[in-house]
């Protein structure tokens, strides 16, 4: 049995030739919570957006449960959902109208289409709010729209963009139990973040990505027992970072 | 097609709850109308019939005309035409300086006929009235008299419609080929919060996304301007659409065709300005040869340039069909729309396809 859900091979992105993602490869398995961690500009949302055929490789092959991207990509996209970086709803819409329109992309009609709106907002907790418009909403309130529109087709894979930037504490501790709880129902996640802390909270194998390159790959006890001087001492992965790059995160992230 | 219909529906929902742009079109359609059709009100209301303008004319002594002009004059006096005799005078100056509208010169075997520009109608009635006495002099001289008759039914004019009528009928067209505007909405929203994402990554195709922009553009543009614009037009101003099914069949096509054109502009240009800017120059001037602004009836723009706009045949086969009953531009207009629908329609698919952002 294959359970490698997505495959990166030699992966390279250039925009005028410059390389933002160069020649990355990756293996991520079924039932993973796969934290891709680097500062602002790492390539992170490129290589993302390939993956989930936005953007065109320059190089490289994609491969998404073994089908190659160029040519099953019919088949590969019902299996993905994609919750992207920055929101993407329509504020004149309701919240219910957000989900069924983005859902109905997939295909999915009538009771199966209802049942997946009330699941989707049930799952983020907007039920309550199901009938206001998304421009009513907190921030916190949007993001948890914007992951809700993802989740009607009920994909296989989730590939999450940093969906807690600019919320509350407890919004973000919301969304990740819930990135949690999604994985505990057998969806295999990517989690793309420069938090630190995030991605030590929920994520099973981690990458650190910096200058479209990968730094580092393992469970998150690899990494730390990479930098480890002996077995006792604590390491945080930011330390990991900073070992590995030389750079600390925070400096890319705050500057 | 479910796909096609919830993204229809949505879209819907997205331009009509701005109501303040559908009501501004509305309100702006009406107003525009009302204050052209007072401007030109006039114009066409003087083109109704030939009756009520001025004679002018000289008969040379000896002219073979001399029998019969008194009773020809009187006939004319009938039709309203005021006329008066001249024992001699400079036709081109008594019509430049509006004192006659048309002046005949009798001389002995012959007549000439001068009419001003704006009066061509006029002119022509008594150009028809004088090759009726012609004929009916020619009769006499060869044996069978018959008394001189001007029949205004007789003349080879068309009825034209009035200032209201007209201008209803030019506003309805004109409006509805520029309401694909009301999309800039859509388009605008689709990009600033970067929805194309969205359908990019979805599982339905360029072609479903396009298709439900634009059955939403076209199902708001039939119900704001052929449908409400027109019942608007029929209480305000005593519009008359030809025959219902041929009225609205002909604005159903008009508006496919408009709309598949109108959304090109939406998909091959980022910015919204920039769109609706080169659309509305595009418009304008289609609009322009096609007689919304100078009816198409007086204006003197080449038939060979008219014909060039679209609009043209939309409104001539509009008004035709309303004031005479039948036109000969209806099914080229058929033609053309149903061609600018698929041609159009074809490109912005594509377009859709290949451009990053949908
Ligand atoms: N369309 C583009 N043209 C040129 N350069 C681009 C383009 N899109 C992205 N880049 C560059 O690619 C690099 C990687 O961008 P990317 O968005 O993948 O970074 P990221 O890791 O997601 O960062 P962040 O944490 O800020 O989201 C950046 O330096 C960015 O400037
Ligand atoms: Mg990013």
């Amino acid at each position: 049995m294959n359970d490698t859900v997505v495959k990166l091979d030699g992966l390279i992105k250039k925009y005028d030739n410059r390389p933002v993602v160069d020649g990355l490869s990756l293996e991520i398995k079924e039932g993973e919570i796969f934290g891709l961690l680097g500062p602002n500009g790492a390539g992170k949302s490129t290589t993302m957006n390939m993956i989930c055929s936005l953007l065109k490789p320059t190089a490289g092959n994609i491969e998404v449960y073994g089908m190659d991207i160029k040519k099953d990509i019919n088949k590969i996209k019902p299996l993905i959902g994609y919750i992207p970086q920055e929101l993407a709803i329509y504020g004149n819409l309701k919240a219910w109208e957000n989900v069924e329109l983005f859902t109905s992309l997939y295909d999915i009609k009538g009771k199966e289409l209802k049942g997946a709106i009330d699941e989707a907002l049930d799952f983020v907790g907007l039920s309550e709010k199901r009938s206001s418009f998304a421009k009513t909403f907190s921030g916190g309130m949007k993001r948890r729209l914007n992951i809700a529109c993802a989740l009607g087709h009920k994909p296989k894979l989730l590939i999450f963009d940093e969906p807690t930037v600019g919320i509350d504490p407890q919004s973000r501790n919301f969304i990740l139990e819930k990135i949690k709880a999604i994985n505990k129902m057998g969806t295999t996640v990517i989690y793309t973040s420069h938090y630190m802390e995030e991605v030590e909270a929920i994520c099973s194998k981690v990458a650190i990505m910096d200058n479209g390159k990968i730094v580092a790959c393992g469970t998150k006890d690899e990494l730390k027992n990479m930098v480890r001087k002996n077995p006792d001492e604590e390491v945080s992965l930011e330390q990991v970072f900073l070992t590995l790059t030389g750079k600390k995160l925070r400096d890319y992230v705050e500057g | 097609m479910n796909t096609i219909w919830i993204m229809t529906k949505n879209n819907l929902k997205l331009l009509w709850r701005r109501k303040v742009m559908i009501i501004i079109a509305l309100v702006g359609m009406i107003a525009t109308t009302a204050a052209v059709a007072n401007a030109f009100h006039t114009l066409l209301d003087k083109a109704d019939d030939a009756q009520g303008f001025k004679l002018g004319y000289t008969v040379v002594q000896g002219s073979k005309y001399e029998l019969v002009i008194d009773t020809l004059m009187d006939e004319l006096e009938k039709e309203d035409i005021v006329t008066q005799k001249y024992s001699s005078a400079d036709a081109d100056k008594l019509i430049e300086s509006g004192e006659q509208d048309v002046f005949v010169t009798f001389d002995k075997d012959s007549y000439s006929i001068v009419g001003s520009e704006k009066k061509s109608v006029e002119t022509r009635v008594i150009q028809y009235s004088l090759f009726n006495v012609e004929r009916n002099m020619n009769a006499f001289m060869s044996g069978g008299l018959k008394s001189v008759e001007v029949k205004e039914s007789e003349l080879p004019t068309t009825k034209t419609p009035d200032a209201e009528n007209y201008y209803c009928h030019a506003f309805i067209c004109c409006f509805l080929s520029i309401s694909p505007i009301f999309l800039s909405v859509i388009y605008y929203e689709d990009r600033k919060n970067r929805i194309w994402q969205r359908y990019k990554t979805g599982k339905a195709g360029s072609v479903s996304v396009y298709l439900g922009k634009y059955l939403a553009s076209f199902i708001t543009t039939m119900v704001v301007f052929p449908l409400l614009g027109t019942l608007a037009f029929c209480l305000l101003f005593d519009m008359k659409p030809c025959n219902l099914l041929i009225y609205g069949g002909l604005l159903a096509l008009a508006g496919l065709g408009f709309t598949s054109f109108g959304i090109l502009f939406f998909i091959l240009f980022k910015q919204p300005a920039v769109s609706i800017g080169s659309m509305f120059m595009i418009l304008w001037f289609v609009s322009y040869l096609g007689g919304v602004y100078e009816t198409y009836i007086y204006c003197s723009i080449p038939e060979t340039i008219k014909r060039l706009s679209p609009l043209y045949y939309l409104n001539r086969s509009l008004i035709e069909l309303s004031v005479n009953g039948k036109s000969d531009y209806a099914i080229p207009c058929v033609i053309i729309m149903i061609a600018m629908t698929v041609v159009f329609s074809a490109v912005g698919m594509i377009a859709t396809k290949v451009k990053k952002e949908v």
